[in-house]
């Protein structure tokens, strides 16, 4: 059963044709949200509160439309309000890399053979200095590779505004990469680049 | 971006990355349960962000209690402007020698142009009735 067949029937009020829609798709919404969030766990909760989101508001849906798009729009937009209630960027000492040094310390920098999870702990420590919207144009253009216009629909801006944001989230994470990793940044790290 | 790391190629490679298969135990009852939880609420009733606004019943109360404390102190002694309602102040006093009837009223304010709205919030075990009054010629 192809995507286009899941979403009619979901649409109809079948909970199995949607249970596979989630299955489909649990894990692109994960990964966006955990790149928004820094937190697995808290990743996993607003992934379920996408679906719940999506199934009440699937009869809005309109075929023809992106269903991507329509999805990761309620994914970014849950796990940003998240976000701010968590006051996760607001959190002592992590605004500015003289404060993320310490949490670099913490769990050493990036070493020589670096792992899928220690590169998801770099990203981790370095978005906290994008804004929300910075960081979401990031995720979704550059780590999810998306177009430009997916992620302009997606977040509701232009995309030009989308391309502003994205440049800005490169060079504030390549100074922080610089500063916190040089090891990286002098290519001592296997593999890379 | 010259001359130093990119982050853009770094990072890419988070987009593969899955979880294990174990993680996911338990997130599809979790969203059936909420699904069913959504669905067994009053139709149209609040959403979670309206539920947030609305809070407790007792948060209810007191802005009730507000609206109905400027309502009765704002008027008192100010006379209509042109095009205003009059505010009739009844003043307390004694009945005339000889009848008898209730006590008296202290004060009585009423205003021609007025609406009282009553709400009923909540659900059929949590209710509460949040009144709305609505005066257009009161200037507070």
């Amino acid at each position: 059963m192809d995507e286009r067949e899941l979403i009619r029937k979901s649409q109809a009020g079948d909970l199995r044709a949607f249970e596979l829609l989630v299955l489909e798709r649990r894990g692109q919404v994960f990964r966006i949200a955990r790149q928004i969030l820094g937190d697995d766990e808290e990743a996993k909760d607003v992934a379920q509160l996408v679906f719940i989101r999506l199934w009440q508001s699937l009869a809005r849906y309109r075929e023809g439309g992106s269903f991507g798009a329509y999805l990761h729009r309620i994914t970014v937009n849950l796990a940003l309000d998240f976000a701010r209630r968590q006051g996760i960027r607001e959190r002592a000492g992590e605004r500015d890399f003289a404060g993320l040094e310490e949490t670099v310390a913490a769990g050493g920098g990036a070493g020589p053979e670096m792992e899928p999870g220690e590169i998801q702990r770099i990203f981790r420590i370095l978005s906290r200095r994008l804004s929300p919207r910075q960081k979401a144009a990031f995720v979704l253009r550059e780590i999810e590779g998306m177009s430009t216009e997916e992620v302009s629909e997606i977040l509701g801006m232009r995309a030009s505004t989308v391309r502003n944001h994205v440049q800005a989230a490169r060079k504030t994470l390549q100074e922080g990469l610089r500063r916190l990793f040089p090891e990286y940044a002098r290519g001592e790290v296997g593999g890379r680049k | 971006m010259a001359g130093g790391p990119d982050p853009s190629q770094l990072f890419r490679r988070l987009a593969g990355e899955e979880p294990p298969e174990e993680f996911w135990a338990g997130f599809w009852p979790s969203v059936r349960a909420g699904i069913r939880e959504a669905e067994t609420r009053p139709a149209g009733f609040l959403t979670r962000g309206r539920a947030l606004l609305l809070g407790s019943s007792a948060g209810v109360m007191a802005a009730a209690a507000v609206l109905v404390a400027a309502f009765l102190v704002v008027p008192v002694r100010r006379a209509p402007g042109p095009g205003e309602t009059a505010v009739t102040a009844l003043p307390a006093s004694a009945p005339p020698a000889g009848e008898t009837s209730p006590p008296p009223v202290l004060e009585d304010l009423r205003s021609a142009s007025a609406r009282v709205y009553t709400f009923e919030v909540g659900g059929p075990e949590d209710s509460t009735d949040v009144i709305l009054i609505v005066d257009e010629s009161l200037d507070i």
